[in-house]
């Protein structure tokens, strides 16, 4: 289970995260929405290590781990999976040594009994074999985000997170990565967190919803709670209009 | 007095600046010593690099020096024979300012351009990629997996590079000496031969010196790196510069150390 508690974050001047509390439940997809620059990735990165809280907790397991040393938390980062915005595939590797670089660390083993693990990890995504020796600069953009979830998984992490799997991709290839979503977690059991602002993608994949707003999380609920909740905010989110509480500033050519 | 105080503010806050940045490579430089001991020695890695900041280096490094040798040597003659009539002690000058100072610091500067430069550019675009964080959470420490093996590969190739500098610089001078000053060649070989052991180690210290100020500063700049292309390039830019200063800054202090240690 993964719990943060009143994080805290800020950049410089720009408070990102102000007390943010949130608990992910074992074996569930947790979809968390808001609006660009509202601190999704930061919580993100905040659940997996990449960067430390400036006050508050945050629990891996019973583990806190927002003071632990570099090599305890490399443990702790061995129990997730990360699948990046941008794919974040290594570009002088192939698509093959791009998918067994985390288990030549996490779990050599694991690659010492399968010599076709990188082939078969493809085939969970979708992918033929052939795959396997490209370089990511010969993938399209579904395929990238099809091997960074390859990727991911290969080493049989217990949580997994997504941040925003579908940004950048037609609306078929969004689609086949949200079922490929729902698929991973159906036959891995893995625990999901998504970061996305693209509701139907996140009505389709979550078991439960949460939304980021100034810091703080001002609702959560399953897809039917929040599609029929009075909130302002999250109702202006949801149904993407410019009127309501939440002001973007708006520049017009004159 | 307002404009004086906004000049001293900003001369403050530049030398604040200045010394977080020297403060935080030495602390990436700790780091890196450290992880050099603590990991796997990846010869593969370390060879690749090798091969991009040493072999490929060698060219612009080689050009460089044959030419320095050849106009140190005409200007010394040139010079030596309005004073002296007679081109004199031209193997011992081209010998010497090679040695203990031009083939370490144009090399380091050379290599600071080139090699710097692509440092930073390759990790700083692995930066705003995502790609380090997505090793960090590949079980992969970013300064043993991306700084250790170009650490390694500096270290051992720039004093490579110098001594190669070195010796295609003295022979540019030569060339000069022999067939634009007539200097015999006996007597210029005589020179350089005298010349001693202590002024060749003099610059092999210094271009190790270098070797960890380029790495060090490239790989700080390249992790340091954000806001995609825009940041790239800045970083880029920020490393070659800040090498180039830290390379000239520190000849003086390395020299006058090494002098006080009687070596060279």
């Amino acid at each position: 289970m993964i719990r943060l508690e009143d994080v805290h974050k800020a950049f410089g001047p720009n408070r990102v995260l102000r007390g943010l509390t949130l608990e992910v439940r074992d074996g569930e997809t947790l979809t968390i929405i808001g609006g660009s620059g509202t601190g999704k990735s930061v919580t993100l990165k905040l659940m997996v290590g990449l960067l430390r809280p400036d006050r508050g907790r945050v629990w891996v397991d019973g583990e806190d781990i927002a003071d632990v040393d570099e090599d305890r938390l490399s443990a702790v980062q061995s129990k997730f999976g990360f699948l990046f915005q941008g794919a974040a595939l290594f570009d002088s590797l192939t698509v093959a040594e791009n998918i067994l670089f985390g288990v030549r660390h996490l779990k050599p083993d694991a690659i010492d009994k399968n010599g076709d693990l990188a082939e078969r990890t493809l085939a969970l995504v979708g992918l033929k074999p052939e795959v396997a020796r490209l370089k990511p600069a010969e993938l399209s953009g579904g395929m990238k985000k099809r091997v960074g979830l390859a990727r991911a998984i290969a080493h049989e992490p217990e949580y997994i997170l997504y941040d925003e799997p579908t940004t950048g991709l037609d609306p078929i290839m969004a689609d086949v990565i949200n079922d490929l979503i729902v698929d991973i977690r159906e036959k891995l059991k893995i625990t999901s967190i998504v970061v996305t602002h693209d509701m139907k993608s996140a009505y389709k994949i979550s078991n439960r919803m949460a939304m980021i707003h100034e810091g703080r999380f001002v609702a959560a609920g399953t897809p039917a709670e929040i599609q029929s909740s009075a909130n302002a905010v999250l109702r202006q989110f949801i149904t993407g209009s410019s009127q309501g509480p939440i002001q973007m500033p708006v520049r017009a050519f004159v | 007095m307002r404009p004086l105080r906004l000049t001293l503010d900003l001369f403050a806050r530049q030398v604040i600046d200045l010394a977080e940045t020297v403060g935080n490579i030495v602390r990436l430089l700790k780091k890196t010593v450290t992880a050099v001991f603590t990991t796997r020695f990846d010869g593969r890695n370390v060879a690749a690099q090798m091969h991009e900041i040493g072999v490929k280096s060698f060219p612009v490094t080689s050009l460089t020096a044959l030419f320095t040798g050849m106009v140190l040597a005409l200007q010394t003659g040139f010079s030596f024979r309005k004073v002296f009539n007679e081109p004199l002690y031209v193997g011992t000058v081209v010998g010497l300012s090679l040695l203990k100072e031009l083939g370490p610091v144009l090399t380091a500067v050379v290599v600071a351009g080139r090699v710097g430069a692509a440092i930073a550019a390759e990790i700083g675009t692995m930066n705003v990629t995502e790609q380090v964080d997505a090793l960090q959470t590949l079980g992969t420490n970013p300064v043993r997996y991306l700084v250790v093996p170009r650490f390694l590969a500096c270290l051992a190739m720039v004093p490579i590079l110098t001594i190669f500098a070195d010796s295609i610089g003295v022979f540019g001078g030569y060339l000069v000496a022999h067939w634009r000053l007539g200097v015999p060649s006996s007597t210029y070989w005589d020179e350089i031969n005298a010349i001693e052991l202590e002024d060749g180690f003099h610059g092999l210290i210094k271009s190790v010196a270098y070797a960890l100020i380029i790495v060090t500063t490239a790989c700080y700049k390249g992790l340091l790196t954000s806001g995609g292309a825009e940041g790239v390039g800045r970083a880029t830019t920020s490393a070659v510069v800040v090498s180039m200063v830290f390379i000239l800054v520190s000849d003086y202090f390395l020299s006058a150390l090494l002098v006080s240690f009687g070596i060279g």
